[in-house]
């Protein structure tokens, strides 16, 4: 810089320099609703096949979407930092994420944080740069401070606007799995809850701050689908006087649950990562054949009555049901079902950074 | 402290002092979907730089949504498609102290 002020710290980093924006602090998000994924559910089955399970399973609970609204000058140029202020914290808080950062308007940006189902509502801290803050975000009644100003003119810093102030940070990665477990096989009693061991990122929190005080900024890039089959099939004989026969049916179950990365404060020198779900649907299908009694007879000692039909059944389900369906649907929606048991951007390390609510009450 | 710097508020509470730490916006940047780009004029001047990103609108149809890859050195911010026709917008801030 040929001109303006630069001030550093005790560890030779920049604190104050009038050629870059600060953040400040705008305002609490404000919360405008909470909603959830809705669940994908259905199927059809035959006169045979078993008609359960029919509804999503215990351990599908996509979580809370909590949505904020935060109003601003002009919502082009950079993004707010929004931190999260946990609603709890430690090695049982639920986790939770900012997954969607929408410009809804040139003056409103609309947040949306992923939390595991069931807790409480968390702090929504949103920082800008003083250039588009709204007035009464950017105003002040003292008349003494330090302020800042580029060789554009645009206030850079203002000590009155309470700036930014960073705990301690590092970058963060996710598990390349939401849950461990078999997929497949014959059991309806499916798994698919996150269950994954967090991965621990130490901070520094050099003013030993408690951890109730808190709070991480870390958008959630990373997410994760994992699926579970079953495949049943059965056979029999249906007495219907001259008209008896036999069948055979076969029904496929998929059930899939897609996450979000997400992440806790589980000390006051760790955040963990993990996820929480996003999206979970449960579709199935069935089908059945029958035969006269003797054409039946000849199938069975060919094996071919039951062999594979399941398994054809799945195939088709996926194809037709899922996919055709899916493509032009947003994830809101639920409709997103693109690849699975496997994760993207799971290491694709982002900057998280931590401070502290009491320095903006 | 002995010497530096302390900002109180009107109340006499320290905002600002010397034992502190922020992130200052250096730059911010947009990767179309789909399309690598090389982001120039990152400023360098900053002895520690993190970058954030974050994947821009919803996730939709048949995209796997992988966000761009990057790497940062000196004044250029190298954004990559890990898969074509499978990468979303991705929004890139670079902040440094």
């Amino acid at each position: 810089m040929a001109y303006g002020i630069s001030v550093k710290n005790d560890n030779n980093e920049v604190l104050i320099d009038s050629d870059f924006h600060h953040y400040h602090y705008a305002g609490r998000g404000v919360h405008l609703s909470t909603t959830k994924v809705p669940d994908i559910i259905g199927g059809t089955v035959t006169q045979h096949s078993p008609n359960s399970p029919n509804t999503i399973d215990s351990d599908q609970q996509s979580g809370d979407i909590f949505k904020y609204t935060l109003a601003v000058a002009s919502s082009s140029g950079p993004a707010p930092m929004c931190f999260i202020k946990p609603s709890s914290t430690g090695g049982s808080a639920p986790f939770a994420s900012v997954v969607q950062l929408n410009r809804t308007s040139s003056t409103q940006w609309q947040i949306w944080i992923l939390q595991t189902r069931g807790h409480s509502l968390p702090g929504l801290y949103c920082f800008l740069p003083i250039s588009k803050m709204q007035s009464s975000q950017s105003s002040s009644t003292d008349s003494y401070g330090l302020l800042t100003k580029s060789s554009t003119g645009d206030h850079t810093f203002d000590s009155r606007l309470k700036p930014l102030r960073i705990l301690g940070g590092n970058t963060v990665s996710s598990p390349s799995l939401a849950n461990t477990g078999s997929s497949g096989g014959t059991t309806t009693n499916i798994n698919l809850m996150v269950n994954v061991t967090p991965y621990n990122y130490a901070f520094s929190n050099t003013v030993s701050a408690p951890i109730g005080d808190l709070m991480y900024y870390c958008p959630s890039v990373a997410h994760a689908c994992q699926e579970r089959k079953a495949e049943r099939d059965g056979e029999g004989f249906q007495t219907q006087g001259c008209n008896s026969f036999y069948y055979a049916w076969g029904r496929g179950d998929l059930w899939w649950c897609f996450y979000r990365s997400a992440f806790r404060i589980s000390s006051t020198t760790n955040l963990q990562s993990s996820y929480s779900t996003y999206a979970s649907g449960h579709v199935w299908q069935s089908g059945e054949n029958t035969s006269s009694w003797a054409s039946a007879i000849i199938l069975i000692v060919a094996g071919a009555l039951t062999g594979g039909a399941a398994l054809a059944l799945l195939g088709g389900l996926v194809g037709s049901t899922i996919l055709t369906s899916m493509t032009s649907a947003g994830l809101s929606t639920g409709y997103y079902y693109p690849y699975s048991n496997s994760a993207r951007n799971s290491s694709a390390s982002n900057s998280f950074t931590i401070t502290r609510a009491s320095y903006y009450d | 402290m002995s010497y530096g710097m302390i900002i109180n508020d009107s109340s006499g509470n320290p905002i600002y002092t010397m034992s502190d730490s922020t992130y200052t916006l250096l730059a911010y940047y947009t990767s179309p979907a789909n399309t690598s780009v090389t982001h120039t004029g990152v400023p360098t001047n900053m002895g520690t730089r993190i970058v954030v990103r974050q994947i821009v609108g919803e996730i939709t149809g048949d995209n796997e949504a992988y966000a761009h890859t990057y790497s940062l050195s000196g004044s250029s911010l190298v954004t990559s498609v890990p898969l074509a026709n499978n990468t979303m917008e991705t929004f890139f801030m670079v902040f440094g102290k």
